[in-house]
């Protein structure tokens, strides 16, 4: 990854159904899936969740910007298995699977372990498939529908504005760094191209301070929006039946304890070991690239 | 251009602070937040082992007081969560603690005064960061975060430290390296903000980073000795 790739905010332009439900039951269906993951243990309803997230990319036609900001869960996924392989995050008695130099492997925190990734794997599955499929702005008329102060929906939908120029003027400073044959990458590069891009923001400010005054910022009465958000009939049985499904298997999940089902579920010695290589090696891997692009002439 | 000559000219309030046109908060806000979450994007994007996503948390918390600087951390959070998922989400407490440390730290104890003082703010500001932050790192994702201090929280689990006590110590250090530069960063933009706005702080010229750096390797290893100590104790 580069800086000057955009980071991956956009909309990913379609027509598709999933495009067209309003902001709204999408929102619902976020906080449904956040909710839940954090108030069962039970990893077929966790990793189901994510499945289903899974069906509306493919179904809103945005996979493969969508397997993409996925790739943020290879470091976090490989280094939370290994870490609950090494010191599972449940009472001792631990079973041990395996040694391997002075380091003992456990079974016991392999399933919480799988519980914590699916939690972080299907919220941030729905989010993704509700941010590319969404437009920002109808994002914000609906934020001010649910009456959340325009001040803050205005400040929100500003900074998304500012992040793409400001990560332009990072490059633009980096590569004028380069260009004179100094270094364009690691601390000694970044820091120095920060200080004129942040005094440059703030000289900035001046002028868009200036120009909200002269344009009546902050003035009473009703505020209109550029872009209408209308719901239809669809959007509300889409809300309904989200919240429904979510609540029950939330309250289910709840009166059971959680629904760990750990009891049920055991993972063989050789699958802990293996496992463990995998993870291990792969988060050793970005480890190893991450130092050598530090000290990379 | 010189901006000390373009900023507006601003009155005093009752209490001795300076009142800051809404519309200038309300732009310097998102400009902040934007800075933090590009910040984050870069050093993340050149693989450095710090975060960078908290010096306009500092900037406006110093700027225009804590509770504005806590606001800067609640929407630069959200705000990335709306680019790449509720991820970050946890984290906002960590931003908001930091940005009440920073703000109330400068603009209520002076410890904005003197370089000393401010070096010792910045490194409070990273232990209160820290134990917000393990928790999270615990209860949330399990240990882990998907960066280069997890090879080092591995190491100190297998020393014989317990889970929390390792997220502690390899937390500890890439927050101190962290907030060190994001304070000091934080403290040369300020320092290039018009004079009007500033006034009301009594804050210490910036340095340059070189010598801080130097100052910052220093404290990183002395804690290195001592997180590997209590290591091989608590592994008897």
């Amino acid at each position: 990854m580069s800086i000057s790739n955009p980071l991956p905010l956009a909309l990913v332009p379609g027509n598709s159904f999933i495009h067209n439900v309003s902001p709204g039951p999408k929102m619902i269906l976020v906080v449904g899936y956040v909710i839940l993951a954090f108030s069962t243990q039970n990893i077929i309803i966790l990793y189901s969740m994510a499945a289903i997230a899974f069906i509306f990319a493919i179904w809103a036609g945005i996979l493969r910007t969508f397997l993409k900001g996925l790739l943020i869960l290879l470091p976090i996924g490989s280094s939370l298995l290994a870490l609950q392989i090494l010191a599972p995050a449940v009472e001792k008695p631990w079973t041990a699977a395996a040694e391997l130099g002075p380091v003992t492997l456990y079974i016991d925190g392999l399933y919480y372990g799988f519980v914590l990734l699916g939690r972080i794997f299907a919220s941030l599955a729905i989010a993704l498939v509700m941010l590319m499929t969404t437009h920002p702005s109808d994002m914000f008329t609906t934020f001010t529908k649910l009456r959340v102060p325009y001040t803050l929906n205005f400040m929100q939908a500003m900074t998304l504005q500012l992040i793409p120029v400001f990560q332009r003027e990072v490059g633009i400073i980096l590569s004028a760094q380069k260009s004179r044959g100094m270094k364009g990458s690691g601390f000694s590069a970044v820091l120095p191209s920060f200080i004129p891009v942040f005094v440059g923001a703030i000289e900035r400010v001046q002028q868009l301070s200036i120009s909200l005054e002269s344009r009546g910022f902050g003035s009473t009465g009703h505020k209109t929006s550029y872009r209408k958000v209308k719901g239809k009939w669809s959007d509300t049985a889409i809300a309904v039946c989200s919240i429904v499904i979510m609540a029950t298997l939330a309250v289910m999940s709840i009166m059971r304890g959680s629904w760990n089902l750990s009891d049920q579920i055991t993972f063989s010695a050789n699958f802990v070991l293996g496992l463990f290589l995998l993870v291990a090696g792969t988060f050793l891997t970005i480890v190893t690239i991450t130092i050598a692009f530090m000290f990379r002439k | 251009m010189n901006s000390n000559t373009s900023a507006p000219t601003l009155k005093k309030s009752s209490g001795g602070q300076l009142n800051i046109p809404t519309t200038f908060i309300v732009t310097l806000i998102p400009v902040c937040v934007a800075l933090n979450i590009v910040g984050g994007f870069i050093a993340h994007a050149l693989r450095l082992p710090v975060y960078l996503d908290m010096i306009g948390t500092a900037i406006s918390a110093i700027v225009l007081g804590p509770w504005w600087g806590a606001l800067v951390g609640i929407l630069t959070n959200t705000g990335s969560s709306l680019i790449n998922g509720p991820v970050s989400l946890p984290f906002a407490l960590v931003n908001i603690a930091g940005a009440l440390v920073w703000g109330y730290g400068v603009r209520s104890f002076g410890l904005g005064r003197t370089l000393p003082r401010f070096f010792a703010l910045n490194i409070i500001v990273a232990i209160v960061c820290t134990i917000i932050a393990a928790p999270i790192i615990v209860l949330v994702f399990g240990g882990a975060t998907g960066n280069t201090a997890d090879a080092l929280t591995g190491v100190f689990l297998a020393v014989g430290q317990n889970l929390v006590g390792s997220v502690l110590s390899s937390n500890i250090l890439t927050s101190l390296a962290d907030k060190i530069i994001g304070g000091f960063v934080a403290l040369a933009v300020i320092e290039a903000m018009p004079r009007s706005l500033t006034a009301d702080l009594d804050l210490v010229k910036s340095t340059p980073l070189k010598g801080i750096l130097y100052a910052l390797v220093g404290v990183l290893i002395g804690v290195v000795i001592i997180a590997i100590f209590l290591a091989m104790g608590s592994g008897g």
